[in-house]
């Protein structure tokens, strides 16, 4: 996983980077959550590990910022904190983080807990790709209800139960319009006045 | 009195499993250690002259978080005392509490010191 260490301090982030860096994971730090907040803008993770107590910007508003963005895809936010009080559980929790990891910590569990995070960003990722695919589904089905199957010589229109319907009667049935019989003047030109003409003619041999 | 059971002054396995039970990272932290709280001490030392309260509790707080971490357990409890004082804008009392801070740490300090000599 990408992972994004914030911590103000040298001795606890240096303790963070090597463990977690040490099962495999890419590793990015931070010194604040300024800092970390302006290298989430350019940098894609998976994983938020941050202490709360910072200067500039704390782990608490860099949580509200992060679960504010509407466009960013899921991130697993991890507060790692000396506060472990059900106050701050509550508080942290209210402001986005999925976890908490109290200091000091043993490696085994900070092992454990990426190892549930991994389940959350996976499952996660399975979900946002299923959406994208009904998404695109759904837009495909949307394209094809608005394509119309005209018959290109009587311009009978098919409807959704496949019965050929007059044009007139589908636009009624399904667009609540109903049809004026006019004669526009292309085809006045074409059909009608040929016909008239020959009425004439008719009229004037008899 | 504070403490002096070595054990509370420097908690050793702590220290190995911040480490990974690495000793070149061990050697790293300590040096971190040192370099890192003997610039913030200063800091807090003047908030609390100046009781600069919610200043000082702030440094205190980062100082616990190192000590503990390096398993400098005394100086972890004696610099958390400070910062519950500084959190509470409690004064009475606080000259002897930043001092036990100071000479906790100091002792750690020297402990660590003769770790990575």
């Amino acid at each position: 996983m990408r992972i994004l260490i914030v911590d103000d301090d040298p001795v606890a982030r240096r303790i963070l980077e090597d463990a977690v860096g040490g099962l495999g994971h890419t590793v990015h730090v931070a010194h604040d959550g300024r800092e970390a907040w302006d290298l989430l803008s350019h940098e894609p993770v998976d994983v938020l590990m941050t202490d709360w107590v910072m200067p500039e910007m704390d782990g608490l508003e860099l949580c509200q910022r992060v679960r504010a963005r509407t466009d960013a895809p899921f991130m697993y936010v991890m507060l790692v904190t000396e506060r472990s009080t059900t106050d701050d559980v509550v508080d942290g929790i209210m402001a986005g983080a999925n976890d908490f990891l109290t200091k000091p910590y043993e490696r085994a569990e900070l092992r454990a807990r990426l190892h549930a995070a991994q389940r959350v960003v996976e499952l996660e990722r399975s979900l946002a790709e299923r959406v994208h695919e009904l998404e695109s589904a759904l837009s495909e089905v949307a394209t094809l209800r608005r394509l119309l199957p005209i018959c290109m010589y009587c311009h009978s229109i098919r409807n959704e139960k496949q019965v050929w319907d007059e044009i007139e009667e589908y636009l009624r049935d399904h667009a609540n319009a109903d049809c004026t019989h006019s004669i526009c003047p292309t085809c006045y030109d074409h059909r009608v006045r040929p016909m008239l003409d020959e009425m004439k003619s008719e009229q004037k041999a008899s | 009195m504070p403490t002096e059971d070595p054990e509370t002054v420097l908690n050793l396995r702590r220290l190995e499993e911040s480490a990974g039970g690495d000793r070149s990272l061990m050697l790293e932290l300590i040096s971190l250690y040192l370099a890192d709280s003997d610039a913030k001490l200063p800091g807090l030392l003047a908030a609390a002259d100046e009781t600069e309260l919610h200043r000082m509790g702030r440094v205190a707080h980062g100082l616990k978080g190192s000590s503990a971490a390096m398993g400098c357990e005394e100086a972890a409890r004696a610099f958390r005392v400070v910062e519950e004082m500084g959190r509470a804008g409690e004064t009475h009392g606080l000259d002897g509490a930043v001092r036990d801070a100071q000479a906790a740490w100091r002792r750690a300090c020297e402990r660590l010191r003769s770790l990575a000599a």
